[in-house]
């Protein structure tokens, strides 16, 4: 058993930011990543970081943020992160990442994509990853626990709030329970629900299936970020014009994720297929193609030989930031911060994983918690029940049938029936998936039924998703309804979902009062 | 038409075998099919006891290294070389095997952490203000700052032992000396200067590039080396 002042989920560029953060505020601290070391897929951002430094660039970025919310991107949040991004910019800069600079020395400034100013930063073609890098340079010079390559298991409660989390060593197969009076939620990512996505595949929104399974509200779900994806090697059969899809799609898949002086999309796009396999998600220069991907480059120029596909780029919503239980946090992609609203500008996702990570971590003071050996003996044997399951359900079988569903009911275009179908048929892949058994027996390294357990997770996410997705009666931003075409522009509310006793409850954010909550089972 | 081809992938459970063990499986294939596509297939539809990390699409995290016919790839990267005769997927080189194709990445992780990878400097920074530092300063980082520890690098130095630092390691140093901003140089190329380090690599491999990001790894390790030598670390390999 293992005691610390905080327990922060996931290894990508929030957990990390947030962990670094706790131990410079003299928190012990343990960093759990499903990620091997740096290998954190948040790597492979590659736009930039939004920083606008004085009175024009904060009101350019400010009225950017707020139109690419398409109404649900909160003004007072919005206007909060403009004024804290350039310090922490600078923090991240003396940790080390290599941003461009300027002729004086100065970090220099660009415009990206469709922004109205030259007021984010970028560390070359590969931003993400130098700043990853960065931060975990950083984070070798504190005292904190990092735990790669553990998949959390559960929330532990008791009656004051949070008391801990299990988890499980992927290398050991073995349950371990971290005591610790505060968790941080960050692994948000939900491409892995999904057919097209960078992300990786086992990107279930753990975060938000841990928080909901525990009782927290889910603000805004069913907003999920889509940019167009090259999919190679898939001729399309369904396929339609990709002109179409961007009038159906909103604004924020047209086109305004794209480079301005990157490959024009129009004219690698030939069908869009969004049933197609996804190999490759790729947004870039022509030169960085060529450089980094030069297989992609060939397959351009053949008939049918690569596609745009809807690929999941960032979950918008996530856990409420007053989640009514006590020790309870998130930050990052897994939260719901209204910095993105309905949609995401380019630049503000990792300006959000960072200012995001620091905020949460301000907030957190230790709080005393005990759990009994008990607890990891039952997630110890859940884990041997599991893998004693009915082998003649396969989970590979459930998760693809997860990410069919997922693709074709709530994806770029949404549609009432589907949504309560997609909800039926969730709750079903989740009960099978519950009496299912890993392919593959024992306990080393088993990645077989790793992806089970994740696969428990991905069902409360999509779940969750599918629920919020039929709450909102309107299109906007990321969400569009083919029944309900027209933006509810009088009411721009947040959807507010969570798990009770008895089954999934949609409610408004702005009705809801976390002290009247139900008990979940 | 489906077309089919015979693939032979190692095999290796420490709970049950003395040594790894070559399983052969046969695949259906596709134009443009990469190795992961391939070990996805076998593992989904054959075998599901087959391990081995699965990398995103795109491959820009670096995980999944594996050796193919001797080569060290990035599954989610490489296409399937359906033209050879015999095809052979294996762990990475220069890696303790934990199970099947999945390799211990910790012992490289132990021993980047002790070259205190962080920015030190002798004079604390303004908090309110960036670090100066020109374009040409900047420049001289070389890309190094990119490495995602995908350890093909490592795996390509043939001979050097299991001692040996490893690229990955020296081009991180290379990476913190080449640096402005931190001033800690002088002890990380101590570390970097032993037995065990810099002067271990040959010339030809010096020369060779196999880095999937084209970070040129070896190209900034030569750097190191004469950095090294221009400040009286002497040759003690």
């Amino acid at each position: 058993m293992t005691e610390y002042d905080l327990v922060v989920v996931g290894g990508g560029i929030a957990g990390v930011r947030a962990a670094i953060a706790a131990a410079e505020s003299e928190l012990s601290v343990a960093l759990i990543s499903r990620a091997p070391y740096g290998a954190h897929h948040d790597g492979n951002i590659r736009d930039g970081l939004n920083a606008p430094a004085g009175d024009s660039q904060m009101a350019q970025f400010q009225s950017d943020s707020l139109a690419a919310g398409s109404g649900l991107a909160d003004a007072a949040i919005v206007s909060r992160f403009a004024e804290a991004a350039v310090f922490e910019a600078v923090s991240t800069e003396h940790m080390g990442a290599a941003y461009a600079r300027s002729a004086d020395g100065g970090l220099q400034s660009f415009r990206l994509g469709q922004n109205s100013g030259e007021y984010s930063l970028r560390a070359g073609w590969w931003t993400g990853r130098a700043l990853l890098n960065a931060l975990l340079d950083q984070a070798a010079g504190y005292a904190i626990d990092g735990y790669f390559e553990w998949l959390p298991l559960e929330l532990q409660l008791d009656d004051g709030g949070v008391s801990g989390l299990t988890a499980l060593n992927i290398r050991s197969g073995q349950v371990q329970s971290f005591v610790s009076g505060n968790v941080l939620l960050t692994e948000g990512a939900i491409g892995g629900l999904y057919s097209v996505s960078g992300n990786a595949r086992y990107s279930a929104g753990t975060a938000q299936a841990l928080a909901a399974a525990a009782g927290a509200v889910l603000i805004d779900p069913e907003l999920v970020e889509f940019v167009p994806g090259i999919v190679s090697g898939s001729p399309a059969k369904n396929g339609a014009i990709i002109g179409d899809a961007a009038a159906a799609g909103g604004a924020n898949y047209s086109g305004l994720k794209s480079d301005p002086d990157g490959i024009s999309l129009g004219a690698v796009a030939r069908v869009l297929d969004p049933a197609g396999g996804s190999r490759v998600d790729f947004s870039g220069s022509v030169e960085e193609l060529e450089l980094y991907a030069p297989e992609l480059r060939g397959l351009l120029d053949e008939e049918f030989g690569a596609a745009l596909a809807p690929s999941v780029h960032y979950a918008l919503g996530g856990i409420a930031p007053e989640t009514g239980i006590p020790g309870l946090h998130a930050a990052g992609e897994a939260a719901a911060g209204s910095l993105h609203g309905a949609g995401l500008l380019a630049g503000n996702a990792l300006l959000d994983l960072l200012l995001s990570a620091g905020a949460a971590v301000s907030r957190i003071t230790p709080r005393p918690a005990a759990l009994p050996e008990s607890v990891r003996i039952r997630a110890q044997e859940d884990i041997q029940l599991t893998l004693a399951g009915d082998s003649s359900i396969d989970p590979a079988v459930l998760w693809n049938r997860l990410r069919d569903l997922m693709t074709s009911n709530l994806g770029l275009s949404r549609e009432g029936s589907g949504l309560t179908a997609a909800a039926d048929q969730i709750a079903e892949i989740g009960e099978l998936a519950r009496r299912a058994a890993p392919a593959s027996a024992g306990y080393h390294f088993n990645l077989e039924l790793v992806r089970l357990l994740e696969l428990r997770h991905g069902v409360v996410t999509a779940a969750a998703i599918a629920a919020g997705a039929g709450s909102r009666r309107e299109s906007r931003g990321s969400h569009q309804r083919s029944d309900f075409p027209s933006t509810q522009v009088d009411t721009p509310d947040h959807s507010a979902v969570r798990l009770t006793g008895s089954g999934w409850r949609s409610d408004r954010w702005s009705e809801y009062a976390p002290a009247t909550a139900e008990v979940p089972a | 038409m489906i077309s089919q081809i015979d693939l032979s992938i190692a095999r290796y459970d420490p709970e049950i075998d003395l040594a790894p063990n070559w399983r052969d499986y046969t695949i259906r294939t596709q134009p443009g099919m990469t190795v992961q596509d391939a070990l996805v297939q076998v593992r989904d539809e054959q075998d599901g006891s087959l391990r081995f990390r699965e990398s995103e699409p795109g491959g820009f995290s670096g995980v999944g290294a594996i050796s193919l016919n001797g080569r060290p790839v990035l599954p989610v990267r490489e296409p399937l070389p359906l033209e050879e005769n015999e095809i052979r997927i294996g762990p990475l080189a220069n890696h303790a095997v934990i199970v099947d194709l999945v390799v211990d990445d910790e012992v490289a992780r132990n021993r980047q952490a002790r070259l205190s990878p962080w920015m030190q400097r002798v004079a604390a920074p303004d908090p309110e203000r960036p670090t100066p530092m020109t374009r040409e300063e900047l420049d001289r980082l070389q890309r190094s700052e990119y490495c995602n520890g995908c350890g093909i690098c490592d795996a390509v130095v043939r001979g050097a032992g299991m001692d040996f630092l490893g690229a990955a390691f020296l081009l991180k140093t290379y990476r913190l000396a080449a640096d402005v901003r931190d001033d800690f140089d002088r002890e990380r190329l101590q570390m970097a200067v032993g037995p065990d380090g810099m002067w271990r690599l040959n010339l030809a491999q010096i020369a060779s590039d196999p880095c999937p990001y084209k970070l040129a790894p070896f190209a900034q390790i030569d750097k190191l080396r004469r950095a090294a030598a221009l400040n009286g670390f002497r040759d003690r390999g």
